[in-house]
């Protein structure tokens, strides 16, 4: 009986201290000479380093030493990834390997990660089936997802994301190759590259659909009607998720980012994070996770970095995850589009720094293409990617703007700015911005500070009547904020302590029984100093304009 | 005068009340709300969950006279655990589950079973040790403890057929309760490893479950997994 117990303990025990996953990092890079940049890179990586005046020498960049890689790689039991940008090779060790990996000479370090704690911000489903030929139903939303961002503006100004090479990171793109979304994009041979990190080859179809949905959101056309903005960009695929979109490596994304950036990409949409599987919330400062720091890095040389914000809105998690969470990423959340407002799953930020974050909305319900046609589907995993297709556009406007100056512009582009919450941003971002000088927005209500109170009397000329069906109408109706009171207390340190939506009509634009029906109140707001620790900002958004309101001690 | 405002104060709060009625709130968010370092969770410093546990018997008796049905003899229990972190790789936790053990012995042909049923409350101090970088999760371990058992209950039952016309009856069930040959108070040594919601558990017993009121003793060693709900 004893020995039964040995062996179990045994077991036990092996299992637990089996192979880990480690990133070695080196001290050098000794191959420094014989780097040519110009034999690395993509024309269009060479072109955006000399718009961002980046090196082309830059230290970072230079292959990582193909001599360490092989000693290493003798030692360890898998090798799994390597990186340039941190002079790193993730593999898999024992205990015993990492020690000997640890006396060679050239190592500055190895650290320990983890196998399976990660988390995407994949999309939640309602119907994946369909058909090619979208209903009345999901026209109007199709042509909505596109011009809530003032689509027309950019198609006008033949703006379509033309000569800006856009880079998707996702689970797999089944069907790209015959779905008629990327018909335009195929025809004109606009798929420049594809790569699959999880399984070391070219094709990207397998893993899943969410890739195809999510590319459909930046650029995919269905029967002349546009699914997202940038129909005339270039694509990268990259399929750097290992099992369904929920799981992934963040070794594989990083190695895509360089992979991207090699391969001249503008913008790299990523619609994944992690969160608590890896991380505390107290981790999503921007600097804490590796995949963070990739992402600031892919910034730094010169590529737009937009991803989702995360589907944790309604978990404990609730806020956003990373590499949401670096400095240097768009964040992107979503909205409902029969609300016009947050949808609830959307994560929240700010950072645990108190960064704001997200940047900026765009719809979080969409109609996407999948291998079996159009439908509806949700998630900020399809708001970042029609956020990527702005970027792209707004690119094209701007072609000697750096990629930060870009990032600006969308963010004072967004109809809220310069107000902004944690849950919308600075709102979404809007062509109109990138053709003409924004007008001054006309005064839509009045502040009146006493000593007790702040009020605030709206301007009620033009409220609607009724609007019964949903926010995301298009044709005589709406594609913009509802007509609600958005209202935030910044504190002394400058960052939130509450915010607030608020319908002054006291009627919800979802609730189709009360629409039309409700009281129509001229009452003011009214908002109680002593509600707030003074001192506080008063920042109120109603109709476009925005006012603000300095209380002091 | 500062009597006067605050009454002024309250006087407008409740017309306002009355008068904004129309007015709906959308969204409201309080940001300090969610950035408070929360102290319980998977992997703070407490945290509280359940779980249940399934194990077989895999061992035999040390006697002739009798002998278990191999795999068949089965323990369940559910239990309920608090976790005390005490640094990242290491925890101790409390726990306490009401388990129920049932022991299935060979029969002669004309029995259809011989089975004893012992329920313990069982009260367990364990020490776990993580292993791996994680967040708020439970994540991978390895775990030591001991426990404190007590029996609530026994049971002996058989079922036996009677191939006898002259009888009316065609099997006979007999339930013996309160043995007296099985010990009260025992104690176990427990090794677990786990990996979230689930764990592969091994528990031996330390003391003797039978007494001198009969001349076997039970297999001390259960084999089997926890299905831990918090995990």
């Amino acid at each position: 009986m004893r020995n039964i117990l040995t062996v179990c303990l045994i077991g036990l025990y092996s299992l637990a201290f089996a192979q880990s996953k480690v990133w070695v990092f080196f001290k050098d890079k000794p191959d420094i000479q014989a780097f040519n940049p110009y034999t690395f890179f993509d024309q269009k990586a060479i072109d955006r380093r000399v718009k961002h005046v980046i090196d082309l020498y830059d230290y970072t960049d230079v292959p990582v030493s193909e001599d360490y890689l092989s000693q290493v790689n003798n030692i360890c039991a898998k090798s799994r990834a390597t990186s340039r940008w941190f002079n790193a090779l993730c593999c898999d060790a024992t205990e015993e390997q990492v020690q000997r990996i640890k006396g060679l000479s050239f190592v500055a370090d190895v650290k320990t990660v983890n196998h399976i704690e990660k988390y995407a911000a994949g999309m939640t489903r309602s119907d994946m089936d369909g058909d090619f030929e979208p209903d009345e139903e999901q026209i109007e939303l199709l042509k909505a997802q596109v011009q809530r961002m003032g689509a027309s503006v950019f198609k006008d100004n033949n703006v379509d994301g033309k000569g800006v090479r856009v880079a998707i990171f996702d689970v797999g793109f089944k069907s790209y190759r015959t779905n008629p979304a990327f018909d335009h994009i195929r025809n004109d041979n606009r798929i420049i590259k594809t790569y699959n990190f999880v399984q070391d080859k070219e094709d990207v179809e397998n893993g899943g659909t969410h890739g195809t949905f999510v590319m459909s959101c930046v650029g995919g056309m269905i029967n002349g009607q546009q699914m997202g903005l940038a129909t005339g960009a270039e694509f990268l695929l990259a399929r750097t998720e290992t099992w369904t979109e929920f799981y992934s490596e963040e070794e594989h994304w990083l190695a895509a980012a360089e992979w991207a950036d090699k391969n001249g990409a503008d913008v790299i949409n990523s619609s994944l994070g992690y969160t608590f599987h890896r991380y505390f919330r107290e981790d999503m400062d921007g600097v804490t996770s590796l995949v963070a720091r990739a992402a600031n890095m892919a910034a730094s040389k010169g590529i737009l970095v937009v991803n989702s914000a995360g589907n944790e809105g309604t978990d404990r998690w609730k806020n956003i995850g990373t590499p949401a969470d670096a400095d240097s990423v768009l964040s992107i959340g979503g909205i409902n589009p029969r609300t016009g407002i947050h949808t609830s799953f959307s994560s929240f930020g700010p950072t645990w720094d108190k960064r704001m974050k997200p940047n900026v909305t765009a719809y979080g319900h969409v109609i996407g293409s999948g291998p079996k046609g159009v439908s509806e589907t949700q998630g900020t995993s399809f708001s970042g990617p029609l956020v990527a297709g702005f970027v792209a556009c707004a690119m094209q406007t701007r072609p000697a703007y750096t990629n930060m100056k870009v990032f600006e512009d969308i963010q004072k582009s967004a109809d809220l700015y310069p107000y902004f919450d944690y849950a919308h941003g600075y709102g979404v971002p809007q062509a109109n911005y990138f053709f003409a000088m924004p007008t001054k927005p006309r005064k839509t209500f009045e502040i009146d500070v006493d000593n007790t109170s702040i009020r605030i009397e709206l301007d009620t000329v033009g409220w609607a009547d009724g609007l019964t069906e949903g926010a995301h109408k298009i044709d005589g109706n709406y594609v913009a904020w509802p007509d609600y009171v958005f209202y935030h207390v910044e504190n002394e340190k400058g960052y939130l302590d509450k915010y607030f939506v608020v319908n002054p009509e006291g009627l919800s634009y979802i609730d189709d029984e009360l629409a039309g029906k409700g009281t129509k109140s001229s009452s003011p707001f009214v908002i109680l100093k002593s509600a707030y620790a003074k001192p506080f900002t008063l920042r109120v958004f109603y109709k476009g304009y925005v006012e603000t309101v300095e209380i002091s001690k | 005068m500062n009597r006067l405002i605050r009454i002024s104060t309250i006087v407008m709060a409740v017309c306002l009340t009355s008068t904004v009625s129309a007015q709906v709130v959308e969204l409201e968010q309080d940001v300090n709300e969610d950035t408070v370092v929360s102290k319980f969770g998977k992997n703070r410093k407490h945290y509280v969950s359940s779980y249940f546990d399934f194990g077989i018997t895999p061992g035999q008796l040390e006697t002739d006279s009798v002998q278990l049905k191999p795999g068949e003899s089965t323990k369940f229990a559910y239990g309920i655990y608090y976790k005390y972190k005490v640094a990242k790789p290491y925890s101790i936790l409390a726990s306490l589950r009401y388990s129920m053990s049932q022991f299935e012995f060979e029969t002669a042909e004309d029995f259809k079973y011989n089975r004893l049923n012992v329920n313990t409350v069982e009260l367990e101090f364990a020490n776990r040790f993580n292993f791996g970088k994680r967040g708020n999760t439970i994540g991978n371990y390895v775990e030591i403890a001991i426990s404190g058992d007590y029996v609530t209950g026994t049971k002996q039952l058989t079922k036996q057929t009677i191939d006898d016309p002259s009888v009316n009856h065609k099997t006979r069930k007999i339930e013996l309760t309160g043995l007296s040959y099985i010990n009260r108070p025992n104690y176990t040594a427990h090794a677990r490893i786990g990996s979230n919601k689930f764990v592969l558990t091994a528990d031996y017993r330390l003391s003797d479950l039978t007494n001198e009121n009969i001349n076997f003793e039970l297999p001390p060693l259960t084999i089997g997994f926890r299905l831990d709900f918090g995990g």
